[in-house]
C-alpha cells in the first residue's frame, strides 16, 4: 500500500490546523488589544 | 553651617587610648544640629577599598559604639530618616579608640526630602486608577525589583514607557493589553519628576542599639546573587543566577572565591528559555542557578532554573554532578525548578514553577519523583500542558520573545491568572510534611508523603511567596501582593493575618524572603519596599524593624549562621540599582558577640 495518500492527507490536515490556529490566535490578539484600546484611552 | 554643627564637625576626630587588641573602637554621639540626640540612626563605617561596610545603630540617647577590624583611610557615615547624611573620612589605626560626634541636619528642601525617601513612598504616590491596577502593578511589575527607587522612577516619555513595559513582558510580567496600557499611563503620569513629600516615621526599638550589620560587596553591577545560604563551614554561598557562578564568602577573612558551574554538551546559553530575551547583560549563563539546600553531610543541591537540571556540589572537594529533570510529554516538566528544601530523611524537594509541579529527589537512589499539582481552572490547565511546547517551539527563534505572540495570557486576555507558579516550599519540622505556596495561584498545599496526594488551601491574601515553618510547626507566609504576614496552623487549618508596619500612610510593603529562626522562633522578613528587615516576635506579637544601610534592598532568601547572624544577599535586578551599585552579602547580628539564638 502506498504511503503517499495518507501522508498527503496528514500534511493537509496539519496545514489546515496551523492556519486555523493562526487565525484564532491572531483574532484573540486583535480582540484583546481592542479591549485595551477601548477601555484605556 | 551653624556653630553647633561646626562644633560637631571640628570635634569629629579624637584619638584616645588603645582599646581591646586587634580591633579599633569608634564611639560618639549622633545628634541634630540643635543638639538633640537621634535614636536609631545608622552609623556606618566603610573600609579603605570601600567594598565593605559595618553598621551599628545609635541608642535612645544617640550614642553609638562600633568595634571594627577596619584600618586605614576609612569613612564614617551617619544616616537617619528625614536627615541629610553626615560623612567624615579619617585615618584609623588597627587598635585606635576614636570618638566621632556626628551631626545630622533636618532636610527641608522638597527635592532632597523626596530623594531620601524609600521606594515605597514613591510607589504609594502613583495615581492608581483603581485597586485592580494597583494589584496587578504590585504582582507583575515588582517581582524582581523595587518600583520608585531612583533608577525606576526616572521620568520617561510615553513611548519609552511602552518600550519598557514590552521589555518587562519579555522578562515575565504577565499582563493583558489593557493592563499594559493602564500601567504605561500610570507610570508616565506618576513618575513625573515632581518631589514626593511625605514624612516617613520608624519607631525606635531598643534592640536596634544592640544590633550590627556587616556587608561585603560581591560580583559586579550585572551580577545577580539570587539566594545566599550558609554552608556547614559557616561560609556564605551566594548563587549568581545570571552568570552561573557561586560566590563563596569566608566571613572571617573577607575573602570571596568564585566557583563556576559545570557545563555539559547539551547546555546552551539561556537553557530551555533561550527563545526568551532574558535581562540583557545579566543573564549570560546556561543553568540559571536559583536556590540551594544542604543535606546533613553539607552537600549542596541547587536548582538550575534555566537548564532544568538539579546540581549537586560538594563544597570540600568542589566536585559537581548534574541530574537532568525528566521533561515528559510535550516537554511540560522541569520548567524553572525553583525553591528547594531538605526533608528529615535527607531528600530534597523543590517547586517547578512554570510546570506547576513539585519534585522530590532521593539523594541516595538519585531518582526523581514528579508530583503534578492541581491546575485550578481551564486557562491554567492550558498553561501547565502547553508551556513546554511553546518554549520548545520558540527555541528556533532565540531571544525573539515569540512566547508573547503564542501565550494565551495575551490572546485570550487571561493575564497573570493563567499561571499557578508554585514557589516557596518548606518541610514541617514537627511531622516532616512538605508544603508549598503558589505565588500566582494564591494557594498553599501539602503533599501526602505516601500517596503523593495533594491538598490545597486558598490563602486569605494574594501572593504567598517564600513561606517557612517555625519550630512549633506553624507556617509563616508572606503575602507579597498585599503586604501581610499570614500565620497558618496546619493542625486547625486556620489562617491569621498580621499587618506589616509601613513608614507612612498609604504605603505598602512587599515581603519576599521569610525565614524562622529554629531556636528563637523569631520570624525574619525582607521588607523589600522600604529597605528594612523586619523581625516578628510571635510571643509578643511585636515587630522590630532594622533599617538597612544600603538604599534599595532586595533580599530573596534568609539564612542563619551558627554564630548568631541573619544573612542574605542583596539581589535587586539589576544590581546597579543598589545604592552601592553592586550586590552584597549582608549579615545582621541582632545581639552582640553571637548571642542571638545561643
Amino acid at each position: 500500500m502506498s504511503l503517499g495518500k495518507p501522508l498527503k492527507f496528514l500534511g493537509r490536515q496539519l496545514l489546515l490546523g496551523t492556519a486555523i490556529t493562526i487565525v484564532i490566535v491572531a483574532t484573540g490578539h486583535l480582540v484583546s488589544w481592542l479591549i485595551g484600546w477601548v477601555t484605556v484611552r | 553651617m551653624n556653630a553647633t554643627r561646626m562644633l560637631f564637625t571640628a570635634a569629629a576626630v579624637f584619638a584616645l587610648v588603645a582599646p581591646a587588641a586587634g580591633a579599633a573602637t569608634l564611639t560618639g554621639l549622633v545628634a541634630t544640629d540643635a543638639g538633640q540626640p537621634v535614636a536609631g540612626a545608622l552609623v556606618t563605617l566603610w573600609n579603605e577599598p570601600r567594598n565593605r561596610k559595618e553598621t551599628v545603630y545609635s541608642d535612645a540617647e544617640g550614642k553609638y559604639t562600633l568595634q571594627t577590624a577596619f584600618a586605614g583611610k576609612v569613612r564614617l557615615r551617619a544616616r537617619a530618616s528625614m536627615y541629610r547624611d553626615f560623612n567624615v573620612e579619617f585615618d584609623l589605626g588597627a587598635e585606635d579608640a576614636q570618638q566621632h560626634n556626628l551631626a545630622l541636619v533636618r532636610l527641608s528642601d522638597p527635592q532632597e526630602i523626596s530623594d531620601s525617601l524609600t521606594a515605597s513612598a514613591h510607589a504609594a504616590a502613583l495615581p492608581f486608577p483603581d485597586k485592580a491596577t494597583k494589584d496587578i502593578f504590585i504582582s507583575q511589575c515588582s517581582y524582581c525589583h523595587q518600583q520608585g527607587n531612583s533608577l525606576t522612577r526616572r521620568p520617561r516619555p510615553d513611548a519609552e514607557w511602552n518600550d519598557v513595559l514590552w521589555r518587562m513582558e519579555g522578562y515575565g510580567a504577565y499582563i493583558t493589553y489593557a493592563e499594559h496600557r493602564r500601567i504605561q499611563k500610570l507610570l508616565g503620569d506618576g513618575f513625573n519628576g515632581k518631589p514626593v513629600n511625605v514624612v516617613q516615621t520608624a519607631p525606635y526599638s531598643p534592640e536596634l542599639a544592640r544590633a550590627r550589620v556587616e556587608e561585603w560587596h560581591a560580583g559586579d553591577p550585572m551580577s545577580f546573587l539570587h539566594d545566599t545560604i550558609v554552608g556547614h563551614d559557616q561560609k556564605l554561598y551566594g548563587i549568581d543566577e545570571g552568570k552561573d557562578v557561586i560566590y563563596i564568602l569566608d566571613r572571617t577573612t573577607g575573602v570571596i572565591e568564585v566557583e563556576h558551574l559545570p557545563v555539559e554538551a547539551d547546555d546552551q546559553v539561556g537553557g530551555r528559555f533561550r527563545g526568551v530575551r532574558l535581562p540583557i547583560g545579566v543573564f549570560t549563563g546556561m543553568h540559571g542557578p536559583h536556590s540551594a539546600a544542604l543535606t546533613k553531610d553539607g552537600t549542596f543541591y541547587i536548582t538550575a532554573a534555566l537548564s532544568g537540571k538539579l546540581l549537586r556540589f560538594n563544597p570540600q572537594t568542589r566536585e559537581w554532578k548534574t541530574f537532568k529533570i525528566p521533561q515528559g510529554f510535550l516537554w511540560r516538566k522541569g520548567l524553572y525548578p525553583h525553591t528547594i528544601r531538605t526533608d528529615q530523611d535527607d531528600n530534597v524537594w523543590f517547586t517547578v514553577t512554570m510546570s506547576n509541579r513539585l519534585m522530590k529527589f532521593d539523594t541516595k537512589t538519585e531518582q526523581f519523583t514528579d508530583i503534578g499539582l492541581p491546575h485550578g481552572g481551564f486557562l491554567r490547565w492550558i498553561t501547565d500542558t502547553f508551556m513546554g511546547a511553546v518554549l520548545k517551539l520558540i527555541q528556533w527563534f532565540p531571544e525573539k520573545n515569540l512566547q508573547l505572540a503564542l501565550s494565551h495570557h495575551k490572546w485570550l486576555n487571561g493575564g497573570h491568572k493563567v499561571l499557578n507558579w508554585p514557589y516557596g516550599i518548606d518541610v514541617n519540622p514537627v511531622d516532616n510534611s512538605v508544603w508549598y505556596a503558589k505565588l500566582l495561584g494564591n494557594r498553599i498545599g501539602v503533599v501526602d508523603r505516601e500517596t503523593l496526594q495533594v491538598t490545597e488551601f486558598e490563602t486569605p491574601h494574594s501572593g504567598p511567596r517564600r513561606m517557612r515553618f517555625g519550630p512549633d510547626g506553624i507556617l509563616w507566609i508572606p503575602s507579597f501582593d498585599e503586604g501581610k504576614l499570614m500565620r497558618f496552623d496546619p493542625k486547625t487549618r486556620q489562617f491569621e493575618t498580621i499587618d506589616l508596619p509601613v513608614l507612612s500612610k498609604g504605603e505598602y510593603e512587599m515581603p519576599y524572603a521569610l525565614a524562622v529562626h529554629q531556636k528563637t522562633g523569631d520570624v525574619w522578613i525582607a521588607a523589600n519596599n522600604t529597605d528594612r528587615v523586619l523581625r516578628y516576635l510571635p510571643a509578643e506579637k511585636r515587630f522590630i524593624a532594622y533599617p538597612m544601610p544600603n538604599r534599595v534592598i532586595w533580599f530573596r532568601d534568609i539564612d542563619f549562621t551558627s554564630d548568631g547572624k541573619v544573612c542574605m544577599s542583596n539581589a535587586n535586578l539589576p544590581a546597579y540599582a543598589h545604592e552601592d551599585l553592586v550586590p552584597a552579602f549582608v549579615c545582621l547580628e541582632p545581639e552582640p558577640n553571637g548571642a542571638y539564638g545561643r
